[in-house]
């Protein structure tokens, strides 16, 4: 059993190597130790991130956990990369945000929100991995359910569905 | 009209509905149909290059719209004495799906605003921030299909070669087997237990034949709440 300072260390380690997010469970299996702990010492590490002045943060992201950098130094970062921007036509960014607000949810949900058709839209969205498709909805013709991916969180800079910005309208 | 317009800068005939009501000033909530159809059948009448598809689906609109300035002109056919309790606005569907329609406008709006240069990113190491673009068209030539035939043809061949032959399903057997699984556990059990991963489809509907068998014999009962739902089997003893 490790010393919690080491587990910090090897999570440290662990989602540097990475680069990616690394599930809950294959942490605490690598680790060895139990979820729970695992969420305390993760709730610790993050928030150790945000209060010292790092480049760096974790974040918890669908189940797991990733490293990035702060959005702080966005400025400094785009000058040494520069990264091919996602660019969506605002029809689909309106499609992907009834999916992800409204999710699950189906083609004629959306279509009925919208007023239009979306096939060719929802098509452009599966293949650029913002989207997925989550089985059949029990009703006739049991239409295919879409969902939101965990790209689409990472893309938009969400740890969770909750962080969707709240919508409120006059 | 003197201008030409074009139903192609509104992503939808929601969007046009909304820009004409915010272009008057209107409260959302008390639309002036009449004025609004009119408007909209304008814009529908002076665009003159637009692809089928999309004229249909601002035509669909344009028919509800008429639909509802009609019966806003015509007298309530409700009794009088009935008349104190309020009827319906028929706009109100219409306003509901707007209220609807303009909160993932917005909500697309701030997903939006995500993607532009100036937000504060999250860079990550692996980050696949970049997607790539779909390929607008896919090119193939009948020698390419023919070269992914012949290589899915082979696959489906060399499966075949690890093929274990099947063995007759008997529903008879199906039905010991349950009924000896059901008394084991002692408890409810529901249907996809008995399914294993290896379970071949044909054996899959041999157990729920046998399933059938048993309830007809009275010998299980079977539950399920909900359509598509989990099946709860009980011995009777």
């Amino acid at each position: 059993m490790l010393m919690q300072d080491d587990i910090k260390a090897a999570i440290e380690a662990v989602l540097f190597v990475s680069g990616e997010r690394v599930g809950s469970q294959e942490l605490s299996h690598l680790l060895n130790i139990s979820e729970a702990d695992l969420k305390q010492v993760m709730q610790e590490m993050m928030l150790e991130y945000q209060q010292e002045k790092r480049g760096l943060q974790i974040m918890a992201l669908e189940g797991g956990y990733i490293m990035g950098t702060k959005p702080e130094y966005a400025g400094v970062l785009s000058q040494m990369i520069k990264p091919v921007r996602l660019r969506l036509s605002p029809a689909a960014l309106e499609t992907l945000a009834i999916i992800a607000y409204q999710q699950p949810v189906t083609r004629a949900e959306i279509e009925q929100l919208r007023g239009v058709k979306v096939e060719r839209i929802l098509t452009n969205l599966l293949e650029r991995g913002l989207i997925k498709e989550d089985g059949h909805k029990a009703v006739i013709g049991k239409p295919i359910i879409y969902r939101t991916t965990y790209e689409f969180l990472k893309i938009f800079g969400l740890s969770s569905l909750n962080d969707l910005p709240a919508l409120e309208v006059k | 009209m003197e201008y030409m317009v074009n139903l192609e800068q509104f992503y939808g005939p929601m969007d046009l509905l909304l820009y004409l009501i915010e272009k008057n000033e209107m409260n959302i909530y008390d639309i002036s149909i009449a004025l609004i159809t009119d408007q909209y059948m304008d814009y529908i009448r002076a665009t003159e290059h637009i692809d089928l598809d999309q004229l249909g689906e601002f035509l669909v609109m344009a028919s509800y719209l008429l639909n509802l300035k009609s019966k806003m002109l015509l007298p309530d056919p409700v009794e009088p004495s009935e008349a104190d309790q309020e009827s319906p606005d028929p706009r109100e569907e219409l306003v509901n799906k707007l209220v609807d329609y303009k909160r993932f406008k917005l909500a697309a709006e701030l997903l939006g605003e995500r993607l532009s240069d100036d937000y504060p990113r999250i860079f990550y190491r692996h980050g696949s921030t970049v997607l790539p673009e779909p390929e607008s068209e896919l090119s193939a030539t009948p020698r390419s299909l023919h070269r992914v035939y012949v290589r899915l043809l082979q696959d489906m061949l060399a499966q075949d070669k690890y093929q274990i032959p099947q063995g007759d399903i008997n529903v008879g057997e199906k039905m010991s087997e349950i009924e000896h699984k059901l008394k084991l556990a002692g408890r409810p059990v529901h249907f996809l237990e008995l399914c294993h991963r290896d379970l071949g489809r044909r054996e899959i509907l041999a157990l729920f034949l046998a399933l059938l068998e048993l309830i007809r014999l009275g010998k299980v009962t079977a539950l399920q709440e909900k359509r598509f739902g989990e099946i709860r089997m009980v011995i009777k003893c």
